[in-house]
């Protein structure tokens, strides 16, 4: 066996969620006998099954949320959005856009729309807020 | 044993039958975990490293798909570099022997050079098609994707260990690593867009400060991949000096300053670093801070070279330090880093009119990766 198949592959936990449905049943069945307990005047027997049926009902609890942390959680990579500014040296004149594979700081890089200067990279940096993931 | 079994009897007297079952549920339960309880808490530690290791598994494929994207698209090779991807991911590096470790740097410098030229060479061959620039880039991209290749596979190998031994320290060992791990994995997988775009990175805000205060002047190159310009300034002679971009690079600034020295002498009062720095939890993204000594990372030759140099011409070591995340150093760079390379320049030129005079000549020296960054 290679290491690598060594590894689980991730899938849906089809244990876990048979152990979720028939601890889920006796919790169910349990509770509604604490009431049925509790209505024939049997206290007792009421805090047994009750117990009981709260009990179950945790275990299902903590087991959903162990198999959300290991399944739901995707791995994606963050994917940033980049943006450059542009500024003309004589006429102030600045512009906003998303980075272009090429741009880096200091380029000079077109025909500024307001005089004859060219627009230059001022500043290259993301923006605050992931946008949307790979 | 018995008196065991029969504890939960005193709290509630089995009057019932439901009641011994509820007794016996208990006591079994208390019994399974009086015996297996370091088994099971060994089960549900590799359950956890299971998790993360199919993310990093995931982050890993991830960083080969992108290399192997940006070589075809940006190289434009003739054949698949598939092959040559994976056997680049597989390389590995021996550190030179301790034992004696007087001139260990100097060795360690040789086997750092070899390396670089054989990732030059490999990196050229696979992308053809590519400017110099873009060859760094691709270079920078695939030593990410090697980054996120060994973390995946030390993880693997302590999560199979744990699981062949079920040796509860051999699993805590890679257990409790995990949440630091991650965030270096994070940072490498953040790092994949930015080389394989040559945007700025966090690690760069050094350089950037080095050419905000060399825009404009001539420049030449004074070691390699080093590039130099004579700024004059309140009366001084200010040598700055930085990678050269905007390819990704970092070059060798220890080499520039002690050439520097070399070639100025006794000229030079001061030299002052400039370079990112890990913060503490609780610190300021892009807060600066200034100290004594070399500021610069990596394996430590360059240090070396910067320091030896300062020792030797008797120059004060200064240095200003741009607080980031570890998460931030190759990620795109964030605006707060850009916002604190004006904070360090003023830093920096405070420093130089409080520990200098008219007439004196200052080595600055913008530290880090260029990527994106000209001069």
């Amino acid at each position: 066996m290679s290491s690598e198949g060594a590894i689980p592959s991730v899938g849906f936990p089809w244990g876990t969620f048979i152990a979720v449905i028939i601890i889920g049943a006796f919790s169910l069945l349990s509770l509604y006998l604490g009431f049925e307990a509790i209505a024939s005047g049997r206290t007792e027997d009421a805090n047994y099954y009750i117990l009981l049926g709260s009990t179950g009902f945790a275990a299902m609890g903590y087991m959903i949320f162990r198999s959300r942390v290991t399944t739901v959680r995707k791995p994606l990579i963050p994917r940033v959005e980049v943006v450059t500014t542009l500024e003309c040296p004589k006429c102030g004149f600045k512009k906003v856009r998303g980075f272009k594979r090429g741009d880096y700081v200091f380029k000079e890089d077109e025909p500024c729309p307001n005089c004859d200067g060219v627009l230059t990279i001022t500043r290259i940096h993301r923006r605050e807020k992931r946008s949307r993931r790979w | 044993m018995v008196a065991m079994l029969q504890q939960p009897s005193q709290f509630t007297p089995p009057r019932s039958d439901i009641g011994v079952l509820v007794q016996i549920i208990f006591s079994a339960a208390f019994l399974l975990y009086l015996l297996y309880a370091q088994r099971i808490q060994s089960i549900t530690m590799l359950k956890q490293v299971e998790g993360t290791l199919r993310r990093v598994k995931t982050l890993r494929d991830e960083g080969k798909r992108i290399s192997i994207e940006a070589i075809k698209e940006i190289g434009k090779p003739d054949r698949d570099p598939t092959p040559d991807v994976e056997r680049f991911l597989e390389h590995f590096f021996i550190q030179p022997v301790s034992l004696d470790p007087a001139g260990i740097v100097w060795k360690l410098e040789q086997l750092l050079n070899v390396r670089e030229s054989k990732f030059e060479d490999e990196v050229r061959a696979m992308a053809p098609g590519a400017s110099e620039s873009e060859l760094n880039n691709l270079e920078n991209l695939l030593e990410a994707a090697l980054a996120l290749n060994v973390y995946y596979k030390v993880i693997r190998h302590f999560y199979l260990l744990g699981k062949k031994t079920m040796n509860l320290y051999i699993i805590m060992q890679i257990h409790m690593l995990l949440p630091l791990l991650m965030r270096e994995i994070e940072a490498y997988s953040a790092a994949l867009q930015a080389f394989r775009e040559g945007m700025p990175i966090g690690d760069g805000v050094g350089a950037l400060v080095a050419a905000k205060l060399m825009r404009g002047y001539e420049k030449r190159e004074v070691a390699k991949d080093i590039v130099a310009a004579e700024v004059p300034w309140e009366g001084r002679t200010l040598i700055v000096l930085k990678a050269k971009g905007p390819g990704g690079n970092v070059g060798k600034p220890g080499d520039a300053i002690r050439n520097i020295l070399r070639e100025r002498g006794r000229e030079v009062k001061a030299i002052i670093t400039i370079d990112a720095a890990g913060k503490l939890e609780g610190e300021e993204t892009g807060s600066v801070a200034e100290g004594i000594g070399a500021a610069i990372g990596g394996v430590g030759v360059e240090k070396y070279k910067i320091e030896e140099a300062a020792k030797e011409y008797d120059v004060p070591l200064y240095a200003v330090a741009v607080k980031e995340d570890i998460t931030e150093v190759v990620a795109p760079m964030p605006p707060a880093l850009f916002d604190a390379a004006d904070k360090a320049v003023e830093a920096v030129q405070r420093l130089i009119l409080e520990r200098t005079h008219e007439g004196d000549m200052v080595i600055v020296a913008g530290i880090g990766n260029t990527m994106g960054i000209a001069q």
